[in-house]
């Protein structure tokens, strides 16, 4: 068996208003119209002068923070040299030597709430270069400069990974802490996320040949590529062959990766420090002040919603991948418990602590499959949805009262979804509230069972299955408000008593 | 030190294709140039710190507020060919 030894370079788009060194906006691809947002900075021309976006800074040193980096005092710009048609003046300017953030980690949380650390090498910042469209065979290239000089941060991470589904986990992990910290909508398939991986495999402590993987456009594809570069390479060893040191791409039509030609041989970029920038100082004390912008990050608050919460890992996974989601679930959940400890005024928190468990795990249930849906089928986002917290805490509160059934809840949810009313209102006036007046119960049931006389004979004559007709009766003349199982128990209630 | 193999080298990095007699034409220039910037070399800057920077600024950056440039015509124009709103250019892979 041969260990894989995966180390990732990831570039992040970042959501400043303009580009990294000129007042140009940074449209992060949505400018549809060719070379609309270009000015003689990013257009390369000469005796232009870069100045840096203040902003740019601040959110590195966010995520440095966020990915437990240290930021050293000081930090300067260097010219990366390459000659490509898609970059203006004959070099990108990044960082080679003195990047902003250094030495960091990310902590993955697997199942068995263990933590896998994966050590950060690096952040630092550099320009996009624009978009080049050319087809094989033409001489000529047509250029976009439109995202030319939008910022990007580079991170490098240490060979840390030896599985493609770590290697996946980590990237959503760190796409949803630049959403969290709003650095970056890091949506990968707008290229706003881009993922290049370094694999190898070996028998010994000795690391093999590493391949570079470029061209991830989602973590599908990231999973996909590296397993098939495993076993390419585990293969390829097996019958003797040598790993070339080369760049590879990713073919999404036959699922395989194949060698690139590099587009700098010798990657020979003779980085010399960029004269036009003057160098960052103090950036220490300054990231020292971005560090009360850092929320609580999705790690934390996986494990807070496991403890706290009792929810489980799969569910605490999916509630905590959105930032909207999960502050929409906490300000649910703290109505809920305001609304426990407004009408069991226990001692601290006895009351909820005893009840927390199944309330929250019905809002859960409730968040994740109905509330999902309806969002789903109507193209909502969460953050524009009608129903407040407080009201879905009602709607909560009703079913774990019993005072509406499942199949009226769906009905009352949908109601809430399109209007943003409260649920006790729409349950009086729609008629849902469950109806809990025995002798009202015991009347409708009666007018079913001397309406369907025929079925009665049926069921007594063993077939069982004609009590769901039934069932469906008493639901239907009820419009609802009697449930399938209070339905079922009092018909076969019913007839038993008059066997 | 300076063969043609490195100006062959330097070429590329730069795309510039030079014929088979202009590489030795170079290989010699590019000799002499570089052995009269060695002169440098033997300036004894043991007491001197490097540096990159000649200003003495740090921390020069701007607020992150959009300002938009002339219009896209004037940029275009200014190019030596364009298409379709795009700038036309040689492919060099
Ligand atoms: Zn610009």
């Amino acid at each position: 068996m041969y260990l894989p030894t995966i180390g990732l370079e990831i570039h992040v788009q970042l959501k400043t208003q303009t580009k990294l060194f000129c007042s140009c906006k940074n449209a992060s691809g949505a400018d549809k119209t060719p070379n609309v947002n270009v000015c003689p900075v990013c257009l390369g021309h000469p005796g232009t002068l870069p100045v840096l976006n203040h902003s740019a800074v601040d959110l590195i040193l966010k995520l440095g923070l966020a990915l437990n980096c240290e930021i050293p005092n000081f930090s300067k710009f260097d010219r990366k040299n390459y000659f490509y048609p898609d970059l203006p003046k004959g070099y990108q300017i990044s960082q080679f030597d003195q990047p902003i953030a250094i030495n960091g980690h990310l902590d993955l949380l697997n199942k068995d709430k263990t933590t896998k650390r994966i050590r950060i090498q690096r952040l630092h910042l550099e320009e996009d270069a624009g978009k080049l469209l050319h087809e094989e065979g033409n001489d000529n290239a047509l250029v976009d400069f439109n995202r030319a000089g939008t910022p990007l941060i580079e991170l490098v991470t240490y060979p840390d990974f030896h599985s493609a589904i770590d290697v996946k986990t980590f990237c959503q992990e760190l796409q949803l802490i630049v959403r969290y910290l709003d650095i970056s909508n890091a949506d990968m398939e707008k290229g706003q996320m881009r993922c290049e991986v370094n694999v190898s495999v070996s028998k010994t402590d000795k690391l093999g040949t590493k391949v570079e993987v470029k061209n991830l456009n989602s973590f599908k594809v990231v999973e996909k590529a590296v397993d098939y570069e495993i076993n390419r390479q585990s293969r390829a060893l097996d019958n003797n062959e040598v790993i070339n040191l080369e760049t590879r791409g990713w073919d999404d039509e036959r699922l395989v990766t194949y060698s690139q030609r590099s587009k700098e041989e010798s990657h020979d970029y003779r980085y010399f420090p960029e004269p036009d920038l003057p160098p960052l100082k103090d950036l220490q004390t300054r990231s020292q002040e971005l560090r009360r912008y850092i929320t609580e990050l999705p790690l934390a608050k996986r494990y807070r919603f496991l403890m706290e919460y009792e929810l489980s890992y799969d569910t605490a996974y999916l509630l905590t991948n959105d930032n909207d989601l999960s502050n929409y679930v906490e300000q649910v959940i703290s109505e809920l418990q305001a609304w426990v400890n407004s009408t069991h005024p226990g001692a601290d928190n006895e009351n909820w602590d005893h009840v927390k468990g199944k309330l929250i795990k019905t809002c859960a249930n409730w968040l994740t499959g109905e509330l999902f849906r309806l969002l789903n089928l109507n193209q909502v986002f969460l953050r524009d949805i009608k129903i407040t917290p407080e009201n879905f805490a009602e709607f909560i509160l009703l079913i774990h009262q019993s005072k509406v059934d499942t199949s009226s809840a769906k009905k009352l949810l949908e109601i809430m979804f399109n209007s943003g009313r409260d649920p006790s209102s729409i349950l009086e006036e729609e008629n849902l509230t469950a109806i809990d007046d025995a002798s009202i119960i015991d009347k409708y049931i009666d007018e079913i069972i001397v309406a369907n006389h025929q079925t009665i004979l049926d069921y007594k004559n063993g077939k069982v299955n004609a009590i769901n007709f039934l069932v469906g009766k008493v639901m239907h003349l009820s419009q609802g408000r009697i449930g399938p199982d209070l339905a079922r128990k009092k018909i076969i209630d019913k007839i038993e008593i008059s066997r | 030190m300076f063969n043609k193999e490195v100006v062959e080298h330097i070429s590329k990095l730069s795309r510039l294709s030079l014929k088979d007699q202009d590489i030795e034409v170079y290989t010699v220039q590019f000799s002499k140039i570089l052995d009269y910037i060695n002169k440098l070399n033997e300036v004894d800057t043991s007491q001197v710190t490097p540096t990159f920077q000649v200003t003495g600024l740090t921390n020069i950056e701007r607020d992150d507020i959009l300002c938009q440039s002339e219009s896209r015509e004037a940029f275009l124009d200014a190019a030596p060919q364009k298409q379709d709103g795009l700038f036309k250019v040689k492919f060099t892979s």
